[in-house]
């Protein structure tokens, strides 16, 4: 728990956090039913975000197909959910399992073989494109229409109505940050991963194997994922194969470039600040949204690679570092 | 039976063309200058609905000269305002270009709508010809005689002429290749602008044989990207089989049961042998 502990010390962004986490905390007394629906939507996209920042920022797995595993943990929910009556705590950790077993046998080949990053990425992509294909044309699982009619979330008895789903996401999604951080920048595994990153070769020299970091890592987000998409699937009820092309898998990239990648927080934000300004959309400004979305995606991979997130903790850091350098210069002692 | 059979590897070898001519543009953007088009899919896209708006007007024919042109000077102008600023960053390539293509996705549904589009053959080609003891369409036999001479035209083009040399100087050695007077950034642009024609080519041949909707590039943007994975990074003899091995695969298959299947199948038959291609040396793992 030292690491929990550190988080706190002497920086701005986690007591931010706290204060949007009270915020959020709050906000059911203030918005409306759609509002809250909204805001349980966005939060639950943010897992999914959470998921592939994990495979890619910290695991150096680009997936361009990510949706797959967020519509495999949808369709596995809502099907258990709707026809069998095991109860919604096993079809939710099924929507893990499912995708989780799905990254490791699709990972497990494909990365033990030298292809470069990018070249895994537009594989997975190829992934993604068959997924809804076969869906469409086999028209199993309701085919293009998708279903509906998957029951609220019921854990323990206890039936998730709006309020209380949106508390359940909300708690996950800050699980997910504070989880992330103690797993992927204080752990140990984080350390490794972050060495594979740097230098692959001497981390393998050093005795640890990249290539089951990095399938634990691809596991990993999937499971996330998985679990994001069955969250989503109880909150809209209703599963369609849009929530696993390569659309979603793409809107999914733009929130985490735009936010930047690595950070656990950027990804988040990028959720927030795309979703909220689509929400605020309407008439023809929604017709060319993503055409718009695009170009601002484009401009962001040029001009700030890294992300919106990394800019604004620079920001933040160089403020305290000046107000260090004043406070120094002040007492004369150095 | 016979004829059953020979009009299936007919149509096989047709379409195999069509994903010749888009690999060969890969061939040169990918293969060649090692950039990581995820936009070559939304070329072909652009190559498509140029024929389908020259076929609005007049002869379709037209449509085989322009949507190259058409392509390759949008190739061009992607090169100067995008790629030349991402050379040596493969990561930001992919995104920039994957974001390129939602871009030219979406524009071309906000011009066109989203429906599907027909383009007939042009008229010079509705025919039918002899092939093989067949009266085979006169479309797809042109299509097997414009891949093959585009495959030839494209190695003589690198192999034998000044350009050629030129361009795989700059691909080799940019430094020493300008160091020598070779304008890079021109044979950069140049270069580009080239494989992009190419996919508009592609693009504009499949168009006949195919409906035409803004997703219409999406898959061969995989299947080309495959072909170059498997057939070999600059070698265009490689991007010849590695493309009759899918192409074939995805119509035979296709044909034996569902369209659906034979892609399916292509896409696992390609994922198997990329890793194979590229698997690692025992030495490497342990």
């Amino acid at each position: 728990m030292s690491g929990l502990a550190r988080i706190f010390e002497g920086r701005l962004a986690p007591k931010l956090g706290v204060v949007i986490l009270v915020l959020l905390a709050a906000f059911p007394l203030v918005g409306g039913e759609f509002q809250l629906f909204l805001l349980t939507r966005v939060l639950v996209l943010c897992l999914a975000v959470l998921g592939l920042d994990i495979a890619w920022g910290y695991g150096g797995v680009l997936n361009l197909g990510h949706a797959v595993f967020f519509g495999l943990g949808a369709y596995t929910f809502g099907v258990v959910a709707r026809d069998l009556t095991i109860g919604h705590e096993l079809a939710v950790v099924l929507a893990m399992l499912v995708p989780a077993g799905f990254a490791l046998l699709v990972g497990y080949p494909i990365l033990s073989s030298k292809l470069e990053e990018s070249y895994f990425g537009i594989v997975m992509l190829a992934v993604a494109a068959l997924a809804p294909l076969t869906i469409n044309s086999t028209g199993v699982l309701g085919g293009s229409d998708g279903f509906g009619r998957i029951p609220d979330l019921t854990v323990v008895g206890v039936e998730f109505g709006d309020l209380a789903l949106y508390y359940l996401v909300l708690v996950f999604a800050t699980l997910g940050l504070v989880g992330g951080y103690v797993l992927l920048e204080q752990s140990p595994f984080g350390l490794r991963l972050r060495a594979i990153r740097i230098n692959e070769g001497r981390t393998r020299v050093l005795g640890y194997n990249p290539l089951h970091y990095k399938v634990a890592a691809f596991v990993l987000s999937a499971v996330v994922t998985g679990f994001s998409g069955a969250l989503h699937a109880a909150l809209t009820g209703f599963v369609g194969p849009s929530s696993i092309g390569f659309f979603f898998s793409l809107e999914v990239i733009i929130w985490l470039i735009v936010g930047g990648t690595g950070t656990l927080f950027g990804g988040y934000l990028g959720v927030f600040l795309i979703k909220y300004t689509e929400f605020t959309l309407s008439g023809a400004l929604l017709e060319v949204w993503q055409l718009v979305l695009g170009v601002v995606f484009v401009l962001v991979v040029i001009f700030v690679p890294e992300g919106l997130f990394p800019r604004l903790r620079q920001f933040w850091e160089s403020e305290r570092l000046a107000g260090v350098r004043r406070t120094v210069r002040g007492e004369g002692s150095g | 039976m016979v004829e059953t059979i020979v009009r299936v590897l007919l149509d096989a070898t047709s379409l195999v063309m069509i994903l010749l001519i888009a690999s060969l543009g890969l061939g040169v953007i990918f293969g060649l200058m090692h950039v990581i088009n995820l936009a070559h899919g939304g070329f072909v896209t652009i190559g498509a609905y140029t024929i389908y708006t020259v076929a609005q007007h007049t002869d379709p024919l037209v449509g085989f000269v322009l949507a190259p042109l058409v392509v390759g000077v949008i190739g061009v102008a992607v090169e100067l305002t995008v790629i030349k600023q991402l050379y040596g960053k493969p990561l930001q390539t992919v995104l920039a270009t994957w974001g390129l293509s939602l871009i030219i996705i979406q524009g071309v549904e906000f011009v066109y709508g989203p429906a599907d589009r027909q383009v007939n053959a042009p008229e010079l080609l509705t025919g039918t010809v002899n092939l093989l003891g067949v009266d085979y369409s006169a479309y797809r036999t042109f299509l097997i005689v414009l891949g093959l001479s585009l495959l030839g035209l494209t190695i003589y083009l690198f192999r034998r002429t000044d350009f050629g040399l030129q361009s795989l100087a700059v691909i080799q050695d940019t430094d020493t290749a300008g160091a020598l007077g070779v304008d890079v950034d021109r044979i950069n642009t140049l270069t580009f602008g080239l494989g992009s024609a190419l996919a508009g080519l592609a693009g504009a041949a499949f168009a006949p044989l195919a409906t035409v909707h803004p997703e219409v590039g999406f898959t061969l943007l995989l299947e080309s990207f495959f072909v170059v994975m498997i057939g070999g990074l600059g070698s265009f003899v490689g991007i010849l089989w590695a493309s009759v091995t899918l192409g074939g695969i995805r119509s035979i298959v296709g044909f034996l049961t569902t369209v659906t299947t034979g892609q399916t199948v292509e896409f696992v038959v390609a994922i198997v042998l990329i890793t194979i291609v590229h698997r690692r040396e025992l030495s490497d793992i342990i």
